[in-house]
């Protein structure tokens, strides 16, 4: 399932897929994997782009 | 004979290399895995158990060749091209996801690199095949060995551009 959350989060930073990868340390297209829903990322990434995005982990990964 | 053993030692020299440089990596704690992302590592793996059972294939068939003495080429062609082959799969495998070159690495330089090694392969190649020395006594000689590595090489340089292409069209 789509990460719609996080798309709607890093794009309302203004950050592209690559500058959000820089920040979090992984390639742009692992960030482009888990808004597409086709990878699942650790706990410590999650954490990592909430970080990056001001977000908690309910507000992006938590599916309702 | 003197072709393999040359292959042989560099095969290993390269193996001892891969093998210091990862203990260097550990103990200054630079290690070459942690250069690449937690879902870079998964696909390689990945890569790597198919490569190796590609491997383990080949070298199956080697052995079955040569058990119904009906091998058309001598050794250790066969086994050496189990292991190019492999390579080539874990490499090809490997860069469809994403997951060859570290984030910092240019995928152009790269690309050229592969380019130069397998340009270099297939030249060898065609002149040893010019020369007649790819077959002796109605089998393929280890000089087939430099065309296994070249079209291996084309086919990693192939899947690296077409990576860079559609990756270029999904920015």
């Amino acid at each position: 399932m789509k990460n719609l959350n996080m798309k709607a989060a890093r794009a309302a930073k203004d950050y592209s897929q690559q500058e959000l990868a820089d920040i979090v340390g992984v390639t742009r297209q692992t960030i482009n994997a888990i808004e597409k829903g086709d990878y699942n990322p650790t706990i410590k990434l999650c954490l990592a782009i909430c970080k990056a995005l001001d977000k908690t982990l309910d507000e992006l990964f938590w599916e309702d | 004979m003197k072709e393999a053993m040359i292959i042989a030692v560099s095969m290993t020299a390269a193996f001892i290399f891969i093998i210091i440089a990862n203990i260097a990596g550990k103990k200054t704690g630079r290690q070459m895995d942690s250069q690449f992302d937690e879902r870079q590592i998964i696909a390689r793996n990945k890569a790597y158990m198919t490569g190796f059972f590609v491997i383990l294939l080949l070298i199956l068939a080697d052995v079955l060749l040569k058990m119904t003495a009906s091998a058309f080429y001598v050794d250790p062609l066969g086994e050496l091209s189990a292991v190019f082959i492999g390579i080539g799969v874990f490499a090809i495998l490997a860069i469809w996801n994403d997951a060859f070159l570290m984030p910092a690495q240019k995928p152009g330089l790269m690309s050229l690199l592969y380019g130069v090694i397998a340009a270099e392969r297939m030249l060898r190649f065609l002149f040893s095949l010019r020369a007649g020395e790819c077959f002796s006594e109605g089998k393929l000689t280890l000089s087939n060995i430099n065309g296994v590595i070249g079209i291996t090489f084309f086919a990693i340089l192939a899947a690296l551009l077409l990576k860079q292409r559609s990756s270029r069209s999904e920015d």
